[in-house]
């Protein structure tokens, strides 16, 4: 389960593209990876890119919390990039509005709400 | 096939029209003003039966000339309900129809009662059928009206809501609008409910829900066109509408979402 999704740095930045539907064990180990990932560095933000999901259940919705609250605590910020309609819609129904979660359409507009500006 | 001799002379006859007018009057009452009109379009059924019973035998099918009275029924129920009769109205004129057969044999009298229920079946399906169209029509003619989403500037879009909301409604809004910001890659979503009749919880409640879809997606939602007639009902019902912003105007809804866009709207040098 280590390294499941990769992580990749972008100057001050760490890029997570999850490419698989994400199951507890997953979630769970995606969220550990990046909290390892940024207390080792001092980056200024994640950008978790979540576009490829087509489901976001209850579990995986809280663990997004929680996992912006952990980086906000090692002094960077999460930024989840991409939630679909129908997904937003569903965590909306399921009651997870990710009230202290920064969202972006896109990974560009991500990195604008992180303060950084492409050159 | 003696039946079918029977019938086809009764239909024949000459007096048959006048015979069956004379039953169909005391059951119409004031809708009919022009009996000549009446005489010339039953005549024009009569005659189509005429020709099904000639063809295809006594009993109604699914043949081409028991088709064709059932289009004229049709025809004829329609044409009357555009002059304001009731398709009830037509379908009595049709059970009138029966009284004519009375001097039958018995069997005969049966087959053409048989031929008599179709025309009254026909005749109120034909109004049905129409309802149905018109029903149709305006339900796709308002869904068309429903939820345009408008693409106001790059990153802005903007989803004039209509009318009522229900729960079907609102549905196909939010997810009119949610598309719409994916579409247009939108920052900023602006729902005007200006012209929404009333605004109870359930509708509140969908607003914020696509408010907050929105936000989950990385736009920003505000909502204009809450008067003081809905801020009233919205604070008397208590409803949570969360961290939404609102605006009274549609005007600081669009000069809120040109600042999220980086964007302001300043007077011309040297005015007009």
């Amino acid at each position: 389960m280590k390294n499941a999704v990769p992580i990749q740095k972008l100057g001050d930045v760490f890029l997570v593209t999850v490419q698989m539907d994400l199951h507890d064990q997953l979630a769970l180990a995606l969220q550990e990876q990046i909290a390892e990932a940024v207390a080792g560095t001092d980056c200024r933000g994640v950008l978790l890119d979540v576009s490829s999901l087509a489901i976001i259940d209850t579990f995986v919705g809280r663990l997004l919390a929680d996992t912006a609250r952990m980086v906000r605590l090692l002094g960077a910020r999460l930024v989840v990039v991409g939630i679909r309609p129908e997904v937003a819609l569903t965590l909306v129904d399921l009651g997870v509005s990710l009230a202290d979660v920064t969202t972006a359409r896109t990974a560009e507009r991500g990195l604008e709400k992180l303060g950084i500006d492409l050159p | 096939m003696t039946h079918r001799v029977q019938i086809a002379g009764l239909l024949g006859d000459p007096t048959t029209i006048d015979a069956w007018l004379d039953a169909a009057m005391p059951h119409l009452g004031s809708d009919v003003t022009d009996r000549t009109r009446l005489h010339r379009e039953c005549a024009i059924v009569l005659e189509s039966i005429t020709r099904a019973v000639a063809s295809e035998g006594s009993v109604p099918g699914s043949g081409p000339s028991w088709q064709e009275v059932e289009q004229e029924v049709g025809r004829l129920t329609l044409a009357r309900g555009g002059r304001g009769s009731a398709s009830s109205s037509t379908a009595r004129l049709m059970r009138a129809l029966r009284q004519v057969g009375i001097g039958l044999d018995p069997d005969a009298r049966l087959e053409f009662a048989h031929i008599v229920d179709e025309l009254v079946i026909w005749a109120a399906q034909a109004k049905v059928e129409r309802l149905a169209e018109t029903i149709e029509r305006q339900r796709s003619e308002l869904e068309e009206l429903q939820a345009p989403v408008i693409r106001v500037w790059d990153g802005i879009v903007a989803m004039p809501i209509v009318g009522t909301l229900d729960s079907v409604r609102a549905e196909a809004i939010v997810e009119a609008l949610l598309n719409g910001i994916t579409a247009n890659d939108a920052e900023v979503a602006i729902m005007d409910i200006t012209a929404v009749n009333t605004v109870d919880t359930l509708v509140a409640d969908r607003l914020v829900r696509a408010a907050t879809a929105a936000r989950l997606m990385g736009a920003d939602c505000v909502i204009s066109g809450v008067g003081p007639h809905v801020a009233h009902t919205l604070v008397q019902l208590g409803v949570q509408i969360g961290d939404v912003r609102t605006t009274a105007r549609l005007s600081g809804a669009l000069a809120w979402a040109f600042s999220r866009v980086g964007l302001r709207v300043v007077p011309k040098e040297g005015g007009k």
